[in-house]
């Protein structure tokens, strides 16, 4: 179809065309982009882009926002040793791109009030951007190029950041005389009164610092959000909430490197070591920050256990592993303490590759050799649901062909028989209580896929490092898919459809009571118990022995038996010691935790303290066993143990209350009481229950000793809480 | 020169006079007016309200291509879906579709 038109309306539809070109269109693609932004959309930032590299666009304002959607916000990533989150998801490579576009608009030359504005706000984004990614030498950098400028307003912006980069460097005074040129003119803003208050409180003076903050949200509520780089000083309830807990007068000095380099701006956070974890997602206020030599000492704390965390900006975790044994609870007990974070780069896997398929039954992973690593463990990454979306995950040892999980050189060969063989993690679906699909069908299903980790550990046990960064992407993880489907009575299982799983396997063993897929499945849904009240312990014992027979595999058993509750144990305590005899018949025989809980179930603490002395780890367990023997040197020796998991019950408090026992002790009525509450705890004490418990044993209790021991098991344990 | 004038302007009523009831048809009107010699004005008014036949189809698909090429960014279809989980105490980001197996 055609349509005449006269040229003079033609003329005038290409001024339209034009003038749309020129203001329209970055008007529109501004709008869309806020409007994006608004809602959250990570496409707003495509936007941004267009409009700043538009032609008609303003240099200086368009790069900016384009700059600004990339970096949300500089809340920090916060790791503890109870827990690790927050912060904001930015990329390296979102990091990198901010960078290189601010210094383009360092480039230009701003010549309206408008763009001028934009050019001071872009400087001091690229100063954020240099404390927020840790880059020291950049900072200076830049600071150096606004002193020289001819601009009063960014000279400001430059001395301001230097009188912060001496401030954390130690050099209050340098600060002190930058607060003092500028807090009388115009230029000042909310930067110096940060600076003002910082300096305040790292000279010790919080009262003084407080105040300052409570006036500077008054006027200035709107701007705490980034300066220096991040989102955290907005202290106003930390005074109240931390601080006055806390203050004293020891110092947690130490330092954060990465393979040995300083790492600096790095934020220390101090929590009460209650074993549990806290962070603000708006952003966490630092007890100390990193000066460029990667150093820091916390502001003064009183005496007590402390869990020491650090905050750094989502894109300087990628490539990086932390060595976990460094970051641990301190204590402070009349003195100072020192601790170490110890940044590593991530040792390669060279085999599988990201999305390797494998058709046959074995496949191999080799790795980096790591300096003084003693060994390392394989782990392939479980999601609770198979097919469905990845989600909640697990890791396992994964043993090789000879059933080492601990290998000294840098490959490992496995059997996927192996681990469909043994199956031995017993996820359950929350709201239907039905076991997962892996804990009945083992790991390596048909089709699924499985990422890889390997870790590096040195001869104490400790993380060196690992294959898989703090942050990373998971298409770029090396991981490991079998080739192949699952078969009828698999997919009856998979889909948790167990009374029909049942029902097909028994069939199948009607016809075959020797088929070992029917005898291995049935085993392991009947012991259990493939829903609430639905477990036939009875039928798994006949089958699973039945299996062992038949493939000499001990495994089934007692990995089916592993998960069983002490009460439980107690209920079937012959069919479970018929099993354990069975499965100790096994020269590699190490499942002693196990054996613990069976000692436990039948009542035999004795023999439960020998299977805790020959498990490879420390375990509160036989804290508490050594306690009740009265062998309270080898309890105290347990505490301060490297393999005893760090908790409030490791602090020099329960240590000097243990040996104290000792060196003076107890009443025999107060004794009976405290070792009763301790067989009370070693045969499990639900959680709803706990408060009572200990209410119950401290009344009879006058021992400072015993006390000290139960209320730190009762902070420790979070009786406190309730839901 | 005076004389001159004067013939002209005798001759010139002459003419008025004898053509005062002369009619002349309007396709010789149209004639006269045809080879009369045009203003610039003219010209460009002519110019401008000349009539030309555009295909609307290409026209509109033309305008709305350009706009699109200008106004939205090209990535702006690919999935930017991030989810980001925990694996370990490790912080994965999982992108696009790579979310889940299918079986």
């Amino acid at each position: 179809m055609k349509i005449k038109i006269k040229i003079k309306t033609l003329i005038f539809a290409a001024f339209i065309l034009i003038f749309t070109l020129i203001k329209g269109i970055p008007t529109a693609t501004l709008l869309i982009a806020g409007a994006l932004e608004a809602k959250g959309s990570e496409k707003a930032s495509l936007f941004y882009e267009k409009y700043a590299y538009y032609p008609t666009t303003p240099k200086v304002k368009g790069k900016f926002l384009y700059a600004d959607s990339l970096i949300k916000s500089f809340n920090k990533y916060s790791i503890f040793l109870t827990g690790w989150g927050g912060g904001e998801n930015t990329s390296p490579e979102d990091i990198a791109k901010t960078k290189r576009i601010l210094k383009e608009i360092m480039a230009e030359a701003p010549v309206t009030t408008g763009e001028k504005d934009y050019y001071l706000k872009s400087y001091k984004m690229l100063l954020d951007v240099a404390i927020a990614s840790g880059d020291a030498e950049m900072l200076r950098e830049w600071i150096a190029f606004g002193q020289k400028c001819e601009d009063e307003k960014i000279i400001y912006m430059a001395d301001v950041y230097d009188g912060f980069l001496h401030h954390i460097n130690g050099d209050r005074e340098f600060a002190g005389s930058i607060i003092e040129k500028y807090e009388k003119t115009e230029l000042k803003d909310i930067k110096t009164d940060i600076l003002k208050a910082e300096v305040a409180l790292f000279d010790g003076k919080f009262e003084e610092a407080e105040m300052m903050y409570k006036e500077l949200y008054k006027n200035n509520w709107g701007e705490f959000n980034r300066n220096f780089g991040s989102e955290g000083y907005d202290r106003r309830y930390w005074f109240e909430r931390t601080m006055e807990d806390f203050k004293g007068d020891n110092v947690i000095t130490g330092t954060v490197t990465y393979e040995g380099k300083p790492m600096p701006f790095v934020e220390i956070y101090v929590q009460e070591a209650t074993g549990a974890f806290s962070y603000s997602t708006s952003g966490e206020s630092y007890f100390a920050i990193t000066d460029v030599n990667g150093e820091f000492r916390t502001l003064g704390l009183r005496d007590g256990l402390y869990s020491v965390g650090i905050g750094v900006d989502g894109s300087v975790l990628a490539n990086k592993e932390l060595q976990r044994s460094t970051h641990q609870y301190v204590e402070l007990s009349g003195g100072d303490e020192e601790i170490h974070f110890e940044f590593r780069n991530t040792l390669s896997i060279y085999s599988p590759k990201p999305g390797d398929k494998i058709s046959g039954e074995e496949f191999t992973v080799s790795w980096e050799m790591v300096e003084g690593a003693a060994y390392y463990t394989v782990e392939p990454v479980i999601f609770y649901e198979p097919f469905g979306e990845r989600a909640v995950s697990l890791r396992i040892y994964a043993e090789d062909k000879n059933g080492e999980h601990r290998f000294t050189e840098a490959k490992a060969e496995f059997d996927i028989n192996m681990f469909r063989n043994n199956p031995d993690i017993t996820v359950r679906d929350e709201e239907s209580g039905y076991p997962g699909a892996q804990a009945v069908l083992g790991i390596f299903l048909p089709g699924v896929e499985y990422p890889i980790v390997v870790n590096a550990f040195d001869e104490n046990n400790n993380l060196i490092t690992s294959s898989l960064p703090l942050r990373s992407y998971y298409d770029q993880i090396p991981s490991i898919t079998v080739e192949g489907e699952l078969t009828e009575g698999e997919k009856l299982i998979y889909y948790k459809n167990y009374p029909a799983a049942i029902e097909y396997y028994e069939n199948v063993l009607k016809e075959n009571p020797y088929d070992t897929d029917a005898l291995r499945y049935l085993t392991r849904i009947y012991g259990i118990g493939w829903k609430e009240g639905e477990q036939n312990l009875d039928r798994a014992f006949e089958l699973g022995r039945r299996y062992t027979e038949i493939s000499g595999n001990r495994k089934l058993l007692t990995n089916t038996v592993d998960s069983m509750r002490i009460s439980e144990i107690k209920e079937n305590s012959a069919k479970v010691y018929s099993a354990l005899k069975e499965a100790m018949k096994d020269p590699d025989f190490d499942n002693y935790y196990f054996l613990y809980n069976y000692y436990i179930a039948v009542e035999d603490y004795e023999e439960a303290r020998e299977a805790l002395r020959k498990y490879d780890r420390v375990s509160d367990g036989l804290v508490f066993l050594n306690i009740y023997f009265g062998d309270y040197m080898e309890a105290a020796e347990n505490i301060k143990s490297k393999s005893f998991y760090r908790s409030r019950l490791s602090s020099n408090k329960v240590k000097d209350a243990i040996t104290g026992l000792g060196v003076n002790p107890p009443k025999a009525d107060e004794l009976n009481v405290f070792n009763e509450f301790l067989l009370k705890l070693i045969n499990g004490i639900p959680y709803e229950e706990g408060k009572v418990v200990y209410n119950e044993t401290i009344r009879q209790v006058s021992n400072n000793n015993i006390k000290t021991i139960l209320e730190e098991i009762y902070l420790e344990r979070h009786w406190y809480t309730e839901y | 020169m005076e004389n001159k004038d004067k013939l002209g302007i005798e001759i010139k009523n002459i003419m008025e006079e004898e053509s005062f009831d002369l009619t002349l048809s309007q396709k010789a009107v149209n004639n006269i007016i045809m080879h009369r010699k045009k203003t610039l004005t003219e010209k460009l008014k002519d110019f401008l309200n000349r009539e030309i036949e555009i295909p609307l189809a290409p026209a509109i698909i033309g305008v709305v291509v350009l706009f699109a090429l200008i106004l939205i960014p090209k990535d702006v279809f690919k999935s930017q879906n991030e989810k980001v989980i925990d694996m370990g105490g490790s912080y994965v980001i999982i992108r696009g579709e790579v979310g889940k197996n299918e079986n």
